[in-house]
Parts: C-alpha cells; sequence; structure tokens
C-alpha cells in the first residue's frame, strides 16, 4: 500500500465531538485532504469571515491569538501538496464545516533535539469559533485539537514511526501540548528561521524508562 | 508498527499522563496570550477592514507566522 493510502484508511474513521456548552455529542470526520477543490476553498474562507464579523461587531473583540489572522491553510495545503518532502494535509470536518486543520511532515532522519524518526506536526489550529465562540452562532465544538493531534499519532504508527510526534510550539501553546503528554525538549530553528520550544511525543522511550526505574 | 487505533492513542495518552500527574481537558486553546505576533495579527485584519471603509492605513507591519 501507498502512504497515501495508508493516510487515506486512518484519515477517514468517524470521531465525536462535543458541544462546549451542552455537551452534546456531534459526529465529525477526519478527511486526508488529496486536492483543494471550491468546496474547501469556501469552508476555509468561513475561518476568516468569522473573525472579520467578530471585530465587525464589536472593534473591540478580544481576538488577540488566532492564528486565523495570520495563517492562510489554503496556501499550507498548497504547500503540502506540491513539496518534494512528504507532507499530508489533514482535515475534521464535521457536517457543514471544517472544524480544524494540521499538516504534517515526515522526519525520517529526526532532528538535533528528536534523533530518531518522527512526524513534524507543521501546523495545526481549530476553527476559530471553536476558540473564540459567539454567542449568537451555532455552538462551539470542544476537543477538535486534540482529535487532531490522536490522529497524527495514529498515522505515525502507520508510517512505521511508532507514534511518535514531534512539533514546534506557539509559546503560548505550551501549556496545551505540556499537559497532552508533550516533553519539552529544547529549543529549534524552524524552516523559516524563526526559534520555537520544541516538543516530542514518544511513547517507546516512555515506556523503557517506565521498565528501566 | 502497532495498528493504533483513536481508541488505543487515547488509552496510551491516557496512561501516560496519570504517570506524570498531567490533567487535559481537551482544549486546543490558545485564549490569554498577548503575544507581539497576535498583536500583528490583530492590528493587520483592522488595517484591512478600514482599507475596505473609510481611509486606509499607509502600511502593514511584516506578519511572522507562528507555528504549531
Amino acid at each position: 500500500m501507498t502512504v497515501n493510502g495508508d493516510i487515506d484508511q486512518v484519515a477517514h474513521e468517524p470521531i465525536e465531538l462535543e458541544q462546549r456548552n451542552s455537551s452534546a455529542k456531534v459526529e465529525a470526520r477526519i478527511c486526508h485532504v488529496n486536492s483543494i477543490d471550491d468546496t474547501l476553498k469556501d469552508q476555509l474562507g468561513e475561518w476568516s469571515d468569522y473573525i472579520k464579523q467578530l471585530v465587525s461587531d464589536d472593534p473591540e473583540h478580544d481576538v488577540v491569538h488566532s492564528q486565523t489572522l495570520t495563517w492562510d491553510w489554503e496556501q499550507f495545503f498548497e504547500d503540502a501538496l506540491r513539496s518534494k518532502e512528504t507532507k499530508f494535509a489533514i482535515i475534521c470536518r464535521s457536517k457543514s464545516r471544517i472544524e480544524g486543520c494540521m499538516t504534517l511532515l515526515l522526519m525520517p532522519e529526526g532532528s538535533p533535539n528528536f534523533k530518531c524518526p518522527y512526524v513534524l506536526v507543521e501546523y495545526i489550529e481549530s476553527a476559530p469559533w471553536n476558540r473564540i465562540p459567539h454567542p449568537s452562532r451555532e455552538p462551539a465544538l470542544k476537543g477538535v485539537g486534540a482529535c487532531l493531534m490522536n490522529t497524527a499519532v495514529v498515522i505515525s504508527d502507520k508510517l512505521g514511526y511508532c507514534g511518535r510526534l514531534g512539533l514546534h510550539s506557539l509559546p503560548s501553546a505550551c501549556t496545551y501540548y505540556e499537559s497532552y503528554g508533550m516533553e519539552r525538549r529544547g529549543e529549534e530553528f524552524d524552516s523559516d528561521g524563526e526559534q520555537y520550544p520544541f516538543f516530542a511525543l514518544d511513547f517507546v522511550s516512555e515506556s523503557q524508562s517506565d521498565s528501566g526505574e | 508498527m502497532t495498528n493504533l487505533t483513536m481508541k488505543m492513542v487515547e488509552q496510551k495518552l491516557a496512561a501516560l499522563r496519570q504517570r506524570k500527574g498531567l490533567k487535559f481537558d481537551g482544549d486546543l486553546d490558545f485564549v490569554g496570550t498577548k503575544s507581539v505576533t497576535m498583536k500583528e495579527g490583530v492590528a493587520n485584519l483592522r488595517i484591512s477592514i478600514s482599507k475596505s471603509g473609510v481611509g486606509a492605513a499607509t502600511s502593514v507591519a511584516r506578519i511572522k507566522r507562528p507555528k504549531a
């Protein structure tokens, strides 16, 4: 089976998310993006429209910390599809919306702080309505980011990387990745030349250190 | 390869968190950060909005791309 075939297989598992305000369950699906069609473009456009609406309704609305303002997912996905390196574009889709996006890069040689093959989570983001809910809009969903991260672990395992993940964290997201279970391993320069805290998830070394205790 | 499923990943992570004494509420929640990067982002958005209305900003701050 091809790598893409493996990912397609992983990325069609139905998942269950929770509404933030009612805990009601919402069905969603992880999808592997193989091409960028108009539907995908429109749905990605809803993210920035949402933020613009928030600011338009209330110019003082605290929308700081929304990557949507600076991240262009359509571009990220195009880059992932065209890249000479092995990259994957993944989305979490509910009935009518894209609830989260992620791009992955295979690191077969490892990196300075993680010297074994792993999957790098290049970019990951939950939809703005899930992070900055608007009272008059559809309810926000909880756990989209965790679902995407778990998907990355499954993909890493599927590709023979034993579920190992690494990422360069936004300083503000470090607490999240620590509580997710990742270990901070210094800092690394990313491909854009910026330095970020590096986080690793490695079940194999964790179980070895446990058995060595 | 161990043929991990999403459920198995959740279980492995739960065990890992328990060992480390971590509490995870499942939210990818970035609220509360006031980083320069994000302020630049907001500034840029507001500039974009004002461009479609009255007046326009003369310059747009360079937007850094934060990572995961």
